[in-house]
């Protein structure tokens, strides 16, 4: 990816955060002499440490035409949901995720939420999260569910004509 | 946690968290999967679902898995195997079995053992640590 041909930063975001949603390989394709702020974006920790896990995130709907196109969600393998919230409209939208109906968290309580763009614990939250997302930008959370811990197999990685069955399809 | 049995249709509860929050959720019902979907199609014998599960420590834990169907079902966890029974196709249900997790990552598969009539559905598997 060239982060340096994006016109705004929420833009480099945007970008860099559906590869990780995608479990992509990072490549980076900006020269030295034209990265500039990009280098910033590249070097999220926080956003390295999924892809080093080998996080495969998926779509809520694969209709382009669905908003659920704009919500990818997966799981890491220590339980944490990783839920991306992505804005490709003009207009800013209001977006977020159910933690009972489409993360299947136990009665929807999460330990703590954290912003990986903004590098901050939001705390436990009970129920959804909700934000207002500007044009082009995006909001990337790790979600630890509170209690037992519970794997979706629609996260999981399935083989052999095992198919995934999505309820926002 | 207050649940309200009375309202059978709705199952609802109202729960108050540590968080100071007060709301309302839906509790899962034996017709409905949880979360945003499940997975199905375990007739093949190639048919597998595998999950990528850590733990901090080696240690045997009580593994469940709620799915569906009339199919038995082989969990292959670490190389070593289990087996289990789904005698439902109406409703979803919960197995459990103890499983050996190593320290680190480990590999789940669920797959299913014979052509059923009613082919396995898979919702979640959960891990009591």
């Amino acid at each position: 990816m060239r982060l340096n041909t994006m016109a705004t930063r929420e833009e480099r975001q945007f970008l860099y955060s559906l590869m990780v949603m995608g479990g992509s390989a990072l490549a980076i394709a900006d020269q030295y002499d034209t990265i500039g702020d990009a280098v910033e974006i590249y070097q999220n920790r926080e956003m390295i440490e999924l892809n080093n896990l080998g996080f495969v995130g998926r779509p809520l709907s694969q209709d382009l035409s669905s908003a659920n196109s704009s919500r990818w969600v997966g799981q890491l393998p220590d339980g944490d949901y990783v839920v991306g919230l992505f804005n490709r409209e003009e207009d800013t939208i209001t977006s977020g995720i159910d933690f009972f109906k489409e993360l299947g968290i136990k009665e929807g309580a999460a330990e703590n939420v954290r912003d990986l763009w903004q590098h901050q614990d939001l705390g436990e939250m009970c129920g959804k999260y909700t934000t207002s997302l500007a044009p082009h930008s995006c909001k990337i959370l790790r979600i630890r569910p509170k209690g037992i811990i519970r794997y979706q197999a629609e996260f999981a990685s399935p083989k052999g004509g095992v198919t995934i069955n999505m309820a926002n399809e | 946690m207050v649940i309200l049995v009375g309202c059978s249709a709705a199952f609802f509860c109202s729960c108050k968290k540590s968080c100071g929050m007060s709301y309302v959720t839906e509790i899962l019902t034996d017709g409905q999967f949880s979360g945003a979907g499940y997975t199905q199609g375990f007739g093949s014998p190639e048919g597998e679902l595998t999950f990528a599960v850590s733990s901090r420590s080696a240690s045997t834990v009580k593994l469940t898995i709620r799915g569906r169907g009339r199919a038995e079902a082989q969990i292959v966890a670490n190389g070593h195997h289990a087996t289990f029974a789904f005698d439902d196709s109406d409703r979803w249900q919960e197995v459990t079995a103890p499983v050996r997790l190593h320290a680190g990552e480990n590999l789940i598969a669920i797959k299913q053992m014979n052509a059923a009539a009613s082919p396995l559905m898979v919702d979640y598997i959960e891990i009591n640590q």
